[in-house]
């Protein structure tokens, strides 16, 4: 089942990997994140390429548009609002979102599968009782992959936990 | 820990205001009851993180308060902005900080206490809006997703699904998501796909050549041409036979149209909107709608409720068609009396909005200048209602009413959660039991967190 080309306007020059950071870590909330370390990713290795940068009030749509016109497939990052992740979603951009730690262990982690971790989760979301309940829905593919069902079955986008090509 | 200690941390653990203190680390040390409900972490999942990881704010990264008491010395007192809960939500908050000494006067840590100013927020919503887009008007929780996601849609160029029963205001969506785009200077065409033949649809959409067919005397532009640099709302795409489905699917991928008889290809630039009242996914899966057009159409979707599920839009809505109709028609009539509004309640409005627009309309036909009353609502009203709560005799009664059949919508939908009930209600949870006790509306046997 082909996913549908979007946003048809917007080229797509490679496959890259895109990680919102602030000081070597991943940044707390990518609505207001002013810094995005992209990677080509190559035969299952990650070469840095240029990074973008944000004004702290760019729009969810700016921010969206702006990564995918840079070839962003993916997108790790940590809390996300509801509109900025649909937003991701719908454009094509495959979302793990809500995990924290230092950017080149997350780049690992999600190399090599292993973004699972708990350790590289933001509290609250994929552990407990509590969390199942409160992390519905498809919109956040890390909490598909905690609730046991493979991610974006739906085929709205590649599974952000895999590495790319 | 001795009495103060004890003392103090009841205090911390009675307050309403979420409270948190980290270490020079910026390690959470302490998280009081309210920061567990307000954030939704529990305590132990946010001790030993970095403040940070728990509690991202929209100043974190850029103005965070509690680094700027820290090195500074001075507390902040409510600095206002946002966080994202687990679930994605954005609570506005005002949040204080101040600096942690031990007994010797050196500094060990910060404090932060934040408030949950989603209660006031939507208050002020409702006072300034009502939480108007475009002219869509509701004050639902059920309408509330549509309405946050209407901007973000507006922004982009996607392909936008509306999908929603008949009657329930796709055309307006789809007006509103023009009107905040970046096309809004252009034109909106709106072509309902259902109303037409296909050989008649086709010259609608694509345009046709002078001499095309019997009666095509002059060239005739086509609904993708007239909207170029705007937005095509396509209503009921679900109708397209499966013949012009592959001439649409074309052109959703070049972005050009041929018209009849013509051999000229025209590049059109148009942002396109599709609606339909049928379950898309369905008719794809029995073959009646091809796949791919259906991925390509199906890129945003926007899922409206039916009028039953936001029945407190009721008021509002009646509201804004009497002011509507006495504006058209130079009447004046006053309002809706309160038992003619318990007919509105208890309807089921299989029509949705047009419906009660219909039901409006034609009371207006029957009574004079004062309210509306029963018996100038349209008879099947009366005759298929389901039973409603009585309504006191006054505005308060009515109001009483809605506010009940919000809050009974809300419980259903969250399995008796009343936790998740106030927080889609936008109101604090405490607020939620207290308007059920003054409304008598019974708690659920089972609360919805018990659920496995």
């Amino acid at each position: 089942m082909a996913r549908p080309a979007l946003m048809a306007t917007v080229p797509e020059p490679a496959n890259h990997l895109a990680i919102a950071t602030w000081n070597g870590r991943i940044a707390p909330l990518f609505d207001v994140a002013r810094h995005v370390d992209l990677y080509r990713v190559e035969a299952g290795t990650l070469c840095p390429a240029p990074p973008e940068s944000f004004a702290a009030d760019a729009t969810a749509a700016e921010r969206v548009q702006r990564l995918r016109a840079r070839g962003a497939t993916t997108l790790i990052c940590g809390a996300i609002s509801r509109e900025a992740a649909l937003l991701a979603e719908a454009n094509g951009l495959a979302l793990a979102a809500f995990h924290a730690g230092e950017s080149h262990r997350l780049c690992t982690a999600w190399l090599t599968s292993a973004l699972n971790d708990p350790a590289l989760s933001m509290p609250g979301c994929g552990h407990g009782r509590r969390t199942r309940r409160r992390c519905h829905g498809r919109r956040f593919a890390h909490c598909d992959q905690q609730r046991r069902r493979p991610p974006c079955q739906d085929q709205t986008g590649p599974d952000p936990t895999a590495p790319g090509p | 820990m001795d009495d103060t200690g004890h003392s103090t941390e009841a205090i911390l653990e009675s307050i309403s205001d979420g409270v948190f203190t980290v270490d020079r680390d910026w390690r959470v040390v302490s998280f009081n009851r309210a920061a567990e409900t307000i954030t939704g972490i529990t305590r132990d999942e946010a001790i030993g993180r970095r403040c940070s990881d728990v509690f991202h704010s929209s100043l974190c990264e850029v103005a965070c308060p509690l680094r700027r008491t820290l090195e500074h010395g001075d507390p902040l007192i409510d600095q206002p902005c946002w966080f994202v809960d687990v679930t994605g939500e954005r609570i506005p908050i005002s949040v204080s900080t101040a600096v942690l000494r031990d007994t010797t006067g050196a500094t060990i840590g910060g404090a932060e206490t934040f408030r949950d100013l989603s209660e006031l927020e939507h208050l002020r919503k409702e006072l300034a809006g009502r939480g108007q887009i475009g002219d869509l008007i509701t004050c639902s929780a059920a309408m509330r997703p549509v309405l946050q996601l209407l901007p973000a849609v507006a922004a982009t160029p996607s392909t936008v699904l509306i999908h929603g029963e008949t009657g329930t205001g796709k055309e307006l969506v789809a007006r509103a998501i023009h009107g905040a785009s970046p096309r809004a200077a252009g034109p909106f065409v709106a072509i309902n796909c259902g109303a037409f033949p296909d050989s008649l649809l086709e010259s609608e959409l694509f345009g046709h050549a002078r001499g095309a067919f019997t009666g095509a005397t002059n060239d005739r532009a086509g609904c993708f041409a007239r909207a170029d640099g705007g937005t095509l709302f396509l209503d009921e795409i679900g109708e397209v036979s499966p013949a012009l489905q592959v001439r649409l699917l074309r052109v959703l991928q070049d972005r050009c149209v041929v018209p009849l008889g013509s051999d000229r290809p025209r590049r059109v630039d148009v942002r396109i909107l599709t609606a339909t009242n049928r379950d898309l996914a369905e008719l794809t899966a029995d073959g009646a709608f091809r796949d791919d057009l259906y991925y390509r159409v199906n890129v945003v979707r926007v899922d409206l409720p039916p009028l039953r599920d936001r029945r407190e839009d009721i008021p509002l809505l009646a509201e804004h068609f009497v002011e509507r109709f006495n504006s058209q028609h130079g009447r004046r009539v006053t309002g809706i009396a309160p038992h003619a509004l318990q007919l509105l309640f208890a309807h089921t409005w299989p029509g949705n909005v047009r419906e009660l627009e219909n039901a409006i309309e034609h009371a207006f036909v029957l009574c004079g200048d004062g309210p509306i009353q029963p018996q100038h609502l349209p008879r099947e009203l009366a005759a298929h209602s389901a039973p409603a709560p009585p309504l006191d005799d006054d505005l308060r009664g009515s109001r009483g009413a809605a506010e009940a059949a919000a809050i009974r919508a809300a419980l259903e939908r969250n399995q008796g959660n009343r936790l998740a009930a106030a927080r889609e209600l936008g109101v604090h949870k405490s607020t939620l039991f207290r308007r059920m006790h003054t409304l008598g509306i019974t708690p659920p046997a089972r609360d919805g967190r018990s659920r496995s």
